[in-house]
C-alpha cells in the first residue's frame, strides 16, 4: 500500500451535493400542485425529500471516513441480511400495486435499493478473492450468478422488473471489468433471453408499455400517455424553457412528475439548455467515479467503485432513455434527482463509499 | 498497481474501464442528441400540439349505496342534480372572465373562483333544470363551461333515524391525513357520523373519469377514454321502519331517546334520538350560518342521546341492587322491611332520614313486592347490607360503565361509583347514605340509554348479552353479499337461577300490579321496571325499560324521557304504544291507573 492522500475528491463531493439541491428544487415544483391537491399542503414531498437529502449527506459524510475494506468481512453476512429483507417485502402489503417497502415507524425503506449496493459489494469481494480464477466458470462466476438470480427474482416478484433489470445489468458490467471470459457472459445471455420474453410478454402491462413504446402517438391516452405527455413536456421547453415553475405538464398531466418523470418537467422549465447542465454533471460524476476506480489501491477498491460509478451511470442512462422515448417504461428513478427516500440514501451511501476510496488512491500517475 | 506479479491483469481491467468509459459517454451523446431532436427540433411542433390541444380529466361521482331497512324499504337514497363546471386551465385569461361574467347573471350564487386555479372548478351544484336547459342552449358562450348530472345523497324521510345514518360533509384536512382515509381525495364527500360514516368505505363506491380532448377555447374534440363510475355497495340494517316510525312518533316534541332490541340476537330493532336534525340540509347548499344554529343549538339535536346521553337511571338500578343482595345473600325470598315511608341512617343527632317515594309507606314488603312497587326504603336497607363494592361489582357485570360494543365511536361509558373512585375523585371517604342512595339509582350512577337497552335485553336472555348491531348485510349492486353480520354474544353472566326467577317475577309484576301497569296488555306478558331521575334544575328525567313476552323474550327496550317527568307516566305511554304497534294490540283494554313513583 502507498502513500494516502487524505483527501476527499471535493470536486465530485460538491457536483453530488448540487445536483442534490436541485433535486429538491425540482421535486417541489414538480410535486406543488399534485401535493396540494392531494395532501392540503404544497410542502408534502418538498419536507421529506428535504430531509432524506439531509440524512443522505450525512450518511455520505459518515462513510466516507470510514475505511470502504472494512466493508469487504461483511459481504457475505449482507446479502444474507438482504435476501430476509426482500422476503419480509413480500409479505407486505400492496402499495401502488407492488409490494417494495417496509415500514419502521414513519419511515418507508426499500429493500431493494439496498439490494443494489449489496451485490456491487459481494461482486467486488469475490472477484478479489478469487481474481486469479476469474476466467473459471465454477469457482468464481457461478456464486455470483447465484447470488444475483436470488436477488433479482426476490425483486422480480415484487414485482420491480426496472430493479430486476439493474440488477442483471449490473452482474455484466461488473463481471466484464472484471476480465471474465466473453464467452461465459454470452452464453449467460443466452440462457436468459427465455427468460427475460416470458417476465415482458407474460405481464399485461408490461406488454402494453412495450407496445405502447414502440409507437406513442397512437394511444395518447392509454399506455403511451405517459410517453407522449413526456414529449410534449420537453417540446414544450424548447431551448431555454418556460421558467422555473411554469410547466404545465405536472399539472396533472404527466403521471408522477416528482418521481419517474422529473426530467421532463426539468425540460419544460429549465429547456434543453438546463437538461443537458445536468447530463454534463452526471457525466462529470460518472468520470471522476472512473478515475477513482482505475487508481484505487486494491482489486477490491477498483471493483467497488466501478460498480457504484456504473450502478449511477446505467440508472441515469435508463431514466433518460425512458422519458426521451428510447426505451419502454421501466418505472426507474434518476439518481439525486426523483422523488423517493430509499433510492437517494442508498445512492449518496455510494457515492460516501467512493469518496473514501478516492481518499486512499496513490498519486503517482 | 496492486500487486507487481498481476500487472498484466491489472493493466486489462483498467482497459476494460476505459472501454466502457468511452461507451458511457457515446451513449450520453446519443441522449443528449435526442434531448436536442425532442426539445429543438420537433419542438415547436410539441408545442404546438401541447398548447392547442389539451387532455381534461372529468370526475364522474358515484352514486352512494343504497341503505335499506331490515324489510327491504327503502331509508336511503340517491338523486340526480345538475352542476356546473369550469375548466380554465387551458383558457386565455380574458376569455375566462368575460364566461365568469357571464355565468354569474344566470346562476345567482358562484363558488368562489381565484385566477390561477388548475383542474376543473365546481361553480354551482343543484341547479335548477330551467337554467340547465339555457345554458346548454348557450353552450357556445360560455367557452370552458360544462354540465354534469351528478348523483346526491337524498334522505327521503328528512330526520328519519338521523343519528343513526348520520350525515355526509366535504372530507376535512384532518380527515384527509388520517391513514383511514388513504385513497380518499380532497373535495371527497365522505360520512361524517353514523352508519354513513363508519361504512363509507363500502357505501362511497368509485368515481369513474372521462378523459376529453380540448381546444385552446376549451370545446371538447373527442373523447378519449371513458370509465363508468362504480356505485357503493348498500346496506341492509336490522332496523324495521315501521317500529322506528312508531319511535319516532311517540317521541316527536319531546326529548329523550329510545332503544329497542332483540334480545335473542343484538340486532337494533330502532334506535331514535330526539330532537334531531335533517340530514339533507348538509346535501343541499345550505349557508354556514344555518349549520351554526344547529350545531349552537340549546337542545343539542346534533346530540345522539342513545349513546350520549348520561344520566342517573334512577329506580331502573334497583334490579342490580336486587341482584347484587340476592346474589351475595344480604336477602333472600323470605327476608323482609318494614317500609314507613322513610328510612332513618345512624343514630342521634347524626342520623339521617331517608324518603320513600310513597308517602305512607308500603308496609311489609318482601323483595318481589320491593321491586314491583318500587320501594325505595327496602333497597336502602338491601343495598346498605350488600354493600358498596358488591353493587358496583355487578353493575360492571352487567356492562354498565363500560362501552355497549354498538359500532359508533362517540359512546359515552356512563360511570358506576365505588368508594375507591369517590376517594380518588373528591378526596372524600364514602359514606354509608352514598350507599343509600346508589341502590335506588340515584347520586353517582350515570347510565346512557343503550346501557338500559342492554340491561333489558340482558334479564330477557337470563345472562346472555348479545353485542347491539344495525347492519345485517352489506350487498353489491349486482346483489351479491359483501359481507353478513353474524350475532355476536357480548357477555354471559352466570346467577343462579332463582335470582332470574325472583327478578323476572319482580319486573313481570311492577307491569300486573305495580308501577307500569300502563303495559299491562291481556295478551302480551311484559315484563317492565320505571325509573325516576331526580332532577334539581328542571323536571324530572324519566325512565322505563322492558322486555316482552316473558316466556320468550322477542324485544327489550329501554324509553328514556328526558324532562319527562315520572317514569310510569312520562315513559310507560310510550312504550305501550311501540308494544301495541308492534305485537297489533290495537283493541286490547288495561288498567288505566298510574301510580306516581319517585
Amino acid at each position: 500500500m502507498g502513500k494516502k492522500t487524505a483527501v476527499m475528491d471535493i470536486p465530485l463531493f460538491l457536483t453530488v451535493i448540487v445536483l442534490v439541491c436541485i433535486g429538491i428544487v425540482m421535486v417541489y415544483s414538480a410535486s406543488a400542485v399534485i401535493s396540494q391537491e392531494k395532501f392540503s399542503s404544497s410542502y408534502h414531498f418538498l419536507i421529506k425529500q428535504s430531509i432524506w437529502a439531509m440524512a443522505g449527506i450525512l450518511l455520505m459524510l459518515v462513510f466516507s471516513q470510514v475505511d470502504y475494506n472494512h466493508f469487504q468481512k461483511f459481504s457475505r453476512p449482507a446479502v444474507i441480511v438482504t435476501v430476509i429483507l426482500l422476503f419480509i417485502v413480500l409479505f407486505r402489503p400492496t402499495m401502488l400495486g407492488a409490494r417494495r417497502w417496509i415500514k419502521i415507524g414513519p419511515i418507508g425503506f426499500q429493500p431493494s435499493e439496498m439490494a443494489k449496493l449489496v451485490m456491487i459489494l459481494f461482486i467486488a469481494d469475490v472477484l478479489d478473492r478469487k481474481q486469479s480464477k476469474i476466467k473459471e466458470f465454477k469457482a468464481c462466476i457461478l456464486p455470483i450468478l447465484i447470488v444475483t438470480m436470488v436477488l433479482s427474482a426476490l425483486i422480480y416478484i415484487e414485482p420491480d422488473l426496472g430493479g430486476t433489470v439493474i440488477l442483471v445489468l449490473m452482474f455484466m458490467i461488473m463481471l466484464f471489468i472484471g476480465g471474465a471470459r466473453v464467452q461465459h457472459l454470452v452464453s449467460i445471455v443466452l440462457v436468459s433471453l427465455p427468460l427475460l420474453y416470458l417476465a415482458i410478454l407474460k405481464v399485461g402491462y408490461r406488454k402494453g408499455r412495450l407496445l405502447s413504446f414502440l409507437n406513442p402517438q397512437d394511444d395518447i391516452t392509454g399506455k403511451g400517455y405517459q410517453l407522449y405527455q413526456s414529449l410534449l413536456a420537453f417540446g414544450s421547453g424548447g431551448l431555454f424553457g418556460k421558467g422555473l415553475g411554469a410547466s404545465r405538464s405536472k399539472l396533472f398531466y404527466l403521471p408522477q412528475p416528482h418521481t419517474d418523470f422529473i426530467l421532463p418537467v426539468i425540460g419544460e422549465e429549465l429547456g434543453f439548455f438546463g437538461v443537458t447542465i445536468i447530463i454534463l454533471m452526471f457525466c462529470f460524476i460518472i468520470y471522476r467515479g472512473a478515475r477513482i476506480a482505475i487508481d484505487a489501491p486494491n482489486l477490491f477498491g477498483t471493483m467497488f467503485a466501478s460498480g457504484i460509478v456504473s450502478l449511477v451511470a446505467l440508472q441515469t442512462i435508463i431514466n433518460i432513455a425512458v422519458v426521451t422515448a428510447c426505451m419502454p417504461t421501466k418505472g426507474l428513478s434518476l439518481p439525486f434527482l426523483s422523488f423517493g427516500g430509499s433510492s437517494l440514501i442508498f445512492t449518496l451511501i455510494g457515492m460516501g463509499i467512493l469518496l473514501n476510496i478516492s481518499m486512499q488512491v496513490k498519486r503517482q500517475r | 498497481m496492486w500487486q507487481n506479479t498481476e500487472s498484466f491483469q491489472e493493466k486489462r481491467l483498467h482497459n476494460n474501464l476505459q472501454h466502457l468509459q468511452y461507451f458511457t459517454i457515446a451513449v450520453f451523446v446519443i441522449l443528449i442528441l435526442r434531448l436536442f431532436f425532442i426539445s429543438i427540433i420537433k419542438g415547436s411542433y410539441f408545442q404546438k400540439i401541447s398548447e392547442d390541444n389539451r387532455i381534461q380529466i372529468f370526475t364522474l361521482p358515484a352514486p352512494r349505496g343504497i341503505i335499506y331497512d331490515r324489510k327491504g324499504k327503502v331509508l336511503v337514497d340517491n338523486r340526480l342534480s345538475f352542476s356546473v363546471l369550469l375548466s380554465p386551465i387551458n383558457l386565455k385569461r380574458e376569455i375566462l372572465e368575460k364566461t365568469i361574467v357571464r355565468l354569474n347573471g344566470v346562476l345567482e350564487s358562484v363558488n368562489d373562483y381565484k385566477p390561477g386555479m388548475t383542474g376543473n372548478v365546481c361553480l354551482a351544484e343543484d341547479v335548477e333544470p330551467e337554467k340547465i336547459f339555457y345554458l346548454s342552449e348557450q353552450k357556445h358562450n360560455f367557452p370552458g363551461m360544462r354540465i354534469q348530472v351528478r348523483p346526491k345523497r337524498h334522505y327521503p324521510y328528512g330526520a328519519f333515524a338521523a343519528h343513526l345514518i348520520g350525515y355526509l360533509g366535504q372530507i376535512s384536512k384532518r380527515e384527509l391525513e388520517d391513514p383511514v382515509h388513504v385513497g380518499y381525495k380532497k373535495r371527497d364527500i365522505i360520512g361524517k357520523t353514523g352508519l354513513e360514516k363508519i361504512y363509507d368505505r363500502f357505501l362511497r363506491g368509485r368515481d369513474g373519469n372521462e378523459q376529453i380532448e380540448v381546444d385552446v377555447n376549451g370545446k371538447p374534440l373527442r373523447m378519449l377514454s371513458h370509465q363508468d363510475s362504480w356505485m357503493g355497495d348498500h346496506l341492509i340494517l336490522t332496523v324495521d321502519k315501521n317500529i322506528q316510525d312508531t319511535c319516532e312518533a311517540v317521541l316527536r316534541g319531546k326529548k329523550g331517546a329510545i332503544c329497542v332490541l332483540n334480545p335473542k340476537n343484538g340486532e337494533v330493532l330502532a334506535m331514535v334520538s330526539k330532537p334531531d336534525f335533517d340530514p339533507n340540509i348538509f346535501i343541499e347548499n345550505t349557508s354556514p350560518l344555518q349549520y351554526r344554529k344547529l350545531f349552537n343549538d340549546p337542545e343539542l339535536p346534533m346530540f345522539n342521546r342513545v349513546i350520549q346521553s348520561q344520566q342517573s337511571p334512577g329506580s331502573v338500578f334497583k334490579i342490580i341492587t336486587a341482584i347484587s343482595a340476592l346474589e351475595e345473600g344480604a336477602v333472600d325470598l323470605e327476608t323482609t322491611y318494614n317500609c314507613h315511608g322513610s328510612f332513618l341512617l345512624g343514630r342521634g343527632r347524626r342520623s339521617r332520614e331517608f324518603k320513600c317515594w310513597k308517602e305512607g309507606g308500603h308496609g311489609r314488603m318482601e323483595i318481589i313486592d320491593a321491586i314491583a312497587h318500587s320501594c325505595d326504603v327496602y333497597f336502602y336497607q338491601a343495598g346498605l347490607k350488600t354493600g358498596v363494592d358488591s353493587i358496583s361489582e355487578y353493575a360492571a357485570l352487567f356492562g354498565l360503565s363500560a362501552l355497549s360494543g354498538f359500532c359508533m365511536p362517540s359512546e359515552e361509558r356512563g360511570l358506576i361509583p365505588s368508594a375507591r373512585w369517590k376517594r380518588e375523585k373528591t378526596g372524600e371517604c364514602w359514606y354509608p347514605g352514598d350507599t343509600v342512595n346508589m341502590s335506588i339509582g340515584q347520586g353517582y350512577v350515570l347510565v346512557t340509554p343503550i346501557q338500559m337497552a342492554n340491561l333489558a335485553s340482558f334479564v330477557a336472555g337470563r345472562g346472555v348479552l348479545y353485542e347491539p348491531f344495525t347492519v345485517r348485510r352489506i350487498i353489491d349492486t349486482e346483489g351479491n353479499i359483501i359481507r353478513t353480520f353474524r350475532p355476536k354474544v357480548k357477555k354471559r353472566v352466570k346467577l343462579k337461577q332463582q335470582t332470574w326467577d325472583i327478578i323476572q317475577r319482580g319486573m313481570r309484576e311492577a307491569v300486573t300490579s305495580g308501577t307500569c301497569r300502563g303495559v299491562n296488555f291481556r295478551n302480551l306478558a311484559v315484563a317492565g321496571k320505571t325509573g325516576t331521575t331526580q332532577n334539581p334544575h328542571g323536571d324530572d328525567h324519566a325512565w322505563f325499560i322492558c322486555y316482552a313476552p316473558v316466556e320468550d323474550p322477542q324485544v327489550a327496550m329501554s324509553v328514556y324521557v328526558e324532562h319527562g317527568g315520572h317514569g310510569s307516566s312520562a315513559a310507560v305511554p310510550l312504550a305501550r304504544k311501540i308494544l301495541e304497534n308492534m305485537f297489533n294490540l290495537k283493541e286490547e283494554e288495561i288498567v288505566e291507573i298510574f301510580e306516581i313513583e319517585d
